[in-house]
């Protein structure tokens, strides 16, 4: 990346060298700033699904006081007529695997967003979806309907 | 990249209004990039104003998220950058205030003690990571500096020249007076470096 100060005055490089070794920018400050954004869009553009069901160690929201993480288990979001269950295991790699299932049954476009990244999954025709392998982090699911019919959807942030 | 390199160098200025522009048009790369490489100058300007690292993830993001919310208020794409300090400062001093009422009321004092309140950017950990004696020698003396100065140089650090004006104006400093102060600053630290026998084997 491009260096930022007036590199004329060799006083004012030491002091960007010194600043970044005492205060480093947190490595995903801009990534997380970006994730804001896009949930914000997102929040804008749809429906939030609500909680309705959740294992004991589940975020509620994207505090960050309030943040914890979801180990495994089944989440259920609704808003209706839509109504969304997530179960989270672990995968064998490593990362979550995440698969849902979605209602009233229908193909939907599945989108799981995360800081620095989206994967994007199409549910069979019974609502069914999986996504393996998903990085653990902060993290936002969309939902719409393939043939266009229905609201387009969002869950609130959880912590994988 | 630089100019002896093919391509044009943008300033902070253009890149914000590139970021502006880019949003407003809804073409996300150019977007993502100038969040990328403006972040590090608003989180020095937060916390040249004492917010706590966590604090001040926040309040970075904040400035972003509100970025985009007023995207279609800011006239001047050239404004921008101005806009980002203004408001990064603006909300570093809130979050520096919350958190100072909020550090009285968990630790209440009792009658006649003292307690030795560290700044949030005072050093103790920061000085682990200084392992080079020149930087420890130059961070002894930054801190000896108004802290007005250590601010300035803080922030100068990370700006380039042409945003400067606005830097002058979202630290509420006459726009004259900010290349008179950065002067005076670098003097101030240069007069103190120079006394400091540490400095000479190094500087």
């Amino acid at each position: 990346m491009a260096e930022h100060f007036d590199s004329s005055e060799p006083l004012l490089s030491d002091l960007n060298a010194l600043f970044r070794t005492i205060d480093p920018v947190p490595p995903e400050l801009a990534s997380m700033s970006l994730f804001a954004i896009t949930v914000e869009q997102l929040r804008a553009d749809m429906l939030e699904l609500e909680h309705v069901e959740t294992p004991e160690l589940v975020a509620r929201s994207h505090e960050a006081e309030e943040r914890e993480v979801v180990r495994t288990g089944t989440i259920t979001f609704a808003c209706e007529p839509v109504t969304v269950m997530i179960n989270l295991s672990e995968s064998p790699t490593g990362g979550m695997c995440v698969d849902g299932w979605v209602a009233p049954a229908a193909p939907y476009r599945v989108e799981l967003y995360q800081p620095g990244s989206r994967l994007a999954v199409d549910s069979d025709e019974d609502g069914a979806f999986v996504l393996f392998d998903v990085p653990e982090g902060p993290t936002c699911l969309a939902l719409c309907r393939t043939d266009g019919e229905g609201p387009t959807v969002c869950t609130p942030v959880i912590e994988l | 990249m630089g100019a002896d390199g093919g391509t044009v160098q943008l300033t902070l200025g253009d890149r914000a209004a590139l970021a502006l522009e880019a949003y407003r048009a809804g073409v996300s790369d150019p977007f993502v990039d100038v969040v990328q490489s403006l972040t590090p100058l608003l989180w020095h300007v937060v916390r040249a104003q004492n917010v706590p690292r966590d604090l001040a993830e926040d309040v970075v993001q904040g400035v972003w998220l509100a970025f985009v919310r007023n995207a279609g208020t800011i006239k001047d794409p050239q404004g921008a950058l101005k806009w980002l300090l203004v408001t990064a400062k603006r909300a570093a001093w809130e979050a520096a205030r919350k958190h100072r009422e909020q550090e009285r009321r968990s630790e209440p004092l009792s009658d006649g003690e003292v307690r030795a309140e560290p700044r949030a950017d005072e050093p103790g950990p920061e000085e682990v990571f200084l392992t080079g004696e020149r930087d420890r020698v130059l961070w002894r003396n930054v801190r000896a500096l108004p802290e007005r100065c250590q601010e300035m140089l803080r922030i100068m650090a990370f700006a380039d020249r042409p945003s400067y004006r606005d830097i002058a104006e979202a630290t509420g400093m006459g726009v004259t007076s900010v290349g008179a102060t950065r002067g005076r600053c670098l003097d101030k630290l240069r007069t103190l470096l120079a006394q400091d026998e540490g400095w000479g084997n190094h500087g």
